[in-house]
């Protein structure tokens, strides 16, 4: 199946940045608060990565569908107000349906609504773009946050806790390195992340300021 | 934690529970911004200010709402009141601040994302539950513990950049990430303190 | 001037539909939520107690061997055989904690602990405060006062053995214990 195919050209060629060129975490280094801090079981990442897809996609229909009629001074307010509440929906949400994952969550929650990743969207793409294009960007920038989120933790949990999703997969006797739990540790595998992805996908070194 | 000392919500703030370095909040600028300790030092200055100044504000607003039971809409009535705070403190300093509006410009409007900012707000209203008092030492002293942060990191990047030989893929975010890494290791050493 | 008043009425039409959502969405899910929220505390305060209780059975456990009472603003918890359970905040060594303190009827000892939340250090200082450490602050006397002491070398009737590497959780949880006790039996007069 060819991404054209499916796609359209413009289409296929959305999909791609969001997903690889300019993928919102590595070449932009956006969104990565949440990279850090969620990243250290994978239940959490996935968690997350639902609520920023949804709040993604509520903010891009919205956002798209009213494009012509949003006075353009008043523009990022408007972003800001329908983040906000599309991020108050996934906290309620996960506070009733998921209240375990929620509480592991806590405060992280509503820092969805600063994940620079869903602003900078709004912005530059989806007060441009028609709906459908910009359904099909919010889902490439979510799925590859998604999809990075989930990398780190699921390296995270097996080497600090030694369970993938709650399970125990590594043998008895392995001791956990812990100190990828911390914080501190979330820095060193995103560093890593950034490192390999950057390398392979070619993207240029920031000039010296 | 009403009866915890103002000193030590002070000290667990700027060491040990470092906004930067053990919640992982404020990345974007942090990354964007640690490459030089000038451009580090100023925005530190203007997270300071701003978070103050909206964590106070919203503080003012969350006891109206909870007054009012309309907590619900906390998160879209904070994030406006922060853009709204940040669009005044610009406007102020342009009129009678216009040399210091320039060379700290640029960092002010990348404050209203910064998930710092919302999330010092929300900690002192919803999560802890502070008086106003304990708000404003807790948002000084978070605010001084990511500058603090920033300037560490900042300093060893610039160190770097002269000496090391970093690998390419590495340069930029990546290093960053090390160095604040380390830092954050280091800081873990605090945490028997208060 | 026209289009500043369209701005603002934008702005104001588009805030207020979005709150009209919210509520709605609260309203909908602020049932499920608050049901989660007491049968928490439940579960902690039957824990507290010492009350065997099955995933669904909760509400029927509690209802049926706990009398909640309000005394000066304070819920205290009487089970059947007399033990008291209430809760307590404080600050531990990283953060606040909280959770519910049960003590046996002559009101002289723990009858057990459970801790609703607390932020302290995971692998560390959150060991203290594992279900399966609190079991040792079971029966302890708080007459004169607790006292967590270095492991291994509790002997008193009052003493509990601290976790090597989490002396200031043990620290934090001892002096937690102790100041809550002694209000919460000032406070039914005893």
């Amino acid at each position: 199946m060819n991404l054209k195919e499916l796609f359209g050209k413009k289409g296929a060629k959305t999909v791609k940045n969001g997903i690889w060129r300019e993928h919102p975490i590595s070449s932009a280094t956006l969104g990565i608060c949440s990279a850090l801090a969620i990243s250290n079981k994978v239940e959490n990442a996935i968690a997350m990565s639902a609520g920023v897809i949804f709040v993604l996609i509520l903010t891009a229909i919205i956002i798209s569908l009213l494009r012509k009629i949003i006075p353009s001074r008043v523009r990022i307010i408007i972003y800001m107000i329908t983040i906000a509440a599309g991020v108050t929906i996934v906290d309620l949400v996960l506070k009733a349906y998921f209240p375990i994952i929620s509480e592991a969550m806590g405060p992280y929650v509503p820092l969805i609504i600063t994940n620079c990743i869903i602003m900078g969207r709004a912005e530059a793409f989806f007060v441009q773009n028609p709906t459908k294009l910009s359904l099909l960007d919010a889902l490439a920038n979510g799925l590859a946050y998604g999809y990075t989120l989930m990398a780190i933790a699921i390296f995270r949990e097996i080497f600090a806790f030694g369970t993938l999703l709650g399970v125990r997969v590594t043998p008895a006797g392995w001791v956990d390195w812990v100190v990828l739990a911390a914080p501190a540790g979330a820095f060193f595998v995103l560093g890593t992340f950034l490192w390999v992805t950057r390398t392979l996908a070619g993207v240029e070194p920031p000039k010296k300021s | 934690m009403g009866e915890t000392s103002l000193l030590s919500i002070f000290i667990t703030a700027l060491l040990i529970q470092n906004v930067a370095l053990f919640y992982l909040l404020g990345m974007c600028p942090f990354v964007a911004l640690s490459r030089s300790l000038t451009t580090a030092m100023g925005m530190g200055a203007a997270v300071i200010f701003v978070v103050t100044l909206t964590s106070s504000a919203n503080w003012v607003i969350y006891q109206i709402l909870e007054a009012t039971g309309s907590q619900i809409i906390q998160y879209i009535v904070f994030i406006i009141v922060i853009a709204a705070c940040v669009q005044l403190v610009e406007m102020i300093m342009e009129r009678f601040f216009p040399a210091l509006q320039a060379s700290f410009g640029i960092f002010l409007p990348l404050i209203t994302v910064n998930c710092t900012v919302l999330f010092i707000s929300l900690k002192v209203t919803t999560v802890d539950g502070l008086s106003y008092i304990q708000t404003v030492v807790y948002s000084v002293s978070a605010a001084v513990g990511f500058w603090l942060a920033m300037i560490i990191v900042a300093a060893i990047n610039e160190k770097l950049d002269l000496i090391g030989r970093v690998p390419k893929g590495l340069q930029g975010p990546g290093i960053i990430m090390v160095i604040t890494g380390i830092i954050a290791l280091a800081f873990m050493g605090f945490s028997g303190m208060v | 001037m026209i289009d500043k008043i369209k701005m603002i009425g934008f702005v104001l039409v588009f805030g207020i539909f979005w709150a009209t959502a919210l509520v709605a969405v609260d309203t909908m899910t602020g049932p499920r939520i608050e049901k989660y929220l007491l049968e928490k505390k439940r579960k902690k305060v039957l824990e507290a107690l010492v009350i065997p209780y099955e995933k669904d059975s909760v509400e029927q456990v509690f209802t049926s061997n706990v009398k909640t009472e309000q005394i000066d603003g304070k819920e205290i918890f009487t089970a059947e055989d007399g033990s008291i359970a209430f809760e307590f905040a404080g600050p531990g060594s990283q953060g606040p904690m909280s959770g519910v303190i049960a003590l046996s009827p002559g009101k002289d000892a723990l009858k057990g602990i459970a801790i609703i939340t607390q932020s302290e250090t995971p692998g560390l200082g959150s060991r203290v405060l594992a279900a399966d450490n609190l079991k040792n602050f079971r029966d302890k006397k708080v007459v004169p006062e607790l006292a967590v002491v270095p492991a291994g070398t509790a002997s008193a009737e009052n003493e509990v053995d601290a976790i090597t590497g989490a002396t200031l959780t043990s620290n934090a949880i001892e002096s937690l214990i102790n100041k809550n006790v002694k209000a919460t039996k000032t406070l039914i007069g005893q």
